[in-house]
């Protein structure tokens, strides 16, 4: 692994830790909170709001495995290594804060970056499948032992 | 080309198709066109759990990369893991479309299928791991 990825790596892991307190926050509101539960669409963007940036922050720690080996130059490899954890960061800023008024009942225009995020995770995914196609870089077979 | 580095671009791709489809189910719940109770249930389903098996299966090709497998053996179990991938979260789309709320379908049927699928290929991994 690179040393740049290695460093993404790192600001990963400790980001985690926000998903799971936006987990147990969550968790509080459906044992606690009444009018959480009687609002479905509220329900139905937090708890997506929680699960994508879970999911995409284990999909960019893989990803770090995947874009040292593609044939990519570096300046495009760390639009990989930044477009993951971008779109990780976005989807939820989008999920929570356009229904963040209890009695919302349709999302705000925030809900517009969730489409941002989902294209800039796009792009990371369609930019890594070509480096990848296009083979390993000469010499990164001796480099990794 | 080797297993290990064709099948994760499928997955990769295969990724877009997963956000295509949270794209279409963030429409139905923010209003545009309702889904029912029922099918919103599934669509979630077969949503949630493409898109982590799919991240499953990139990790997946980073071990079997390690084990002693031929590359015979190697597609074999990464083919079984993404048609397992695609049986189990297809059949809740299929349920959707073709089942009834609180009865089996040929849709669970589907899924069942490739949840066992993906279990063969987990357990010829780990078995190569070894």
């Amino acid at each position: 692994m690179s040393p740049q990825s290695r460093l993404v790596a790192g600001v990963l892991l400790i980001l985690v830790p926000t998903v799971e307190i936006g987990g147990a926050s969550i968790l509080t509101l459906l044992i606690a909170d009444p009018s959480y539960t009687q609002n479905d669409l509220r329900q139905d963007l937090w708890r997506a709001g929680h699960a994508h940036p879970g999911v995409w922050l284990v999909l960019s720690l893989v990803a770090l495995r995947y874009v040292d080996e593609a044939n990519l130059s570096e300046g495009i490899r760390w639009v990989v290594r930044l477009a993951f954890p971008a779109a990780a960061i976005l989807m939820p800023l989008a999920f929570f804060l356009s229904v963040l008024a209890p009695e919302a009942r349709e999302p705000n225009a925030l809900i517009n970056v969730a489409y941002v995020a989902g294209l800039v995770l796009a792009v990371g995914l369609l930019v890594l499948g070509v480096g990848l196609i296009r083979g390993r870089p000469a010499g990164a077979r001796a480099a990794e032992g | 080309m080797e297993p290990t580095t064709l099948l994760p671009v499928i997955s990769l791709l295969s990724l877009v198709s997963v956000e295509y489809g949270g794209w279409a189910l963030l429409g139905f719940l923010t209003g545009h066109g309702q889904l029912g109770e029922f099918r919103e249930q599934f669509f979630r389903a077969g949503h949630a759990h493409a898109g982590v098996l799919l991240v499953l299966s990139l990790v997946y090709f980073l071990y079997l990369d390690r084990t002693g497998y031929s590359t015979g053996v190697q597609w074999l179990a990464g083919l079984l893991l993404l048609v397992g991938i695609i049986a189990q979260s297809g059949g809740f789309f299929i349920h959707l479309a073709r089942g009834q709320k609180d009865r089996s379908s040929v849709g669970t049927v589907v899924t069942r299928t490739g949840a066992l699928l993906l279990a063969a290929a987990l357990v010829i991994l780990a078995v190569g791991l070894l």
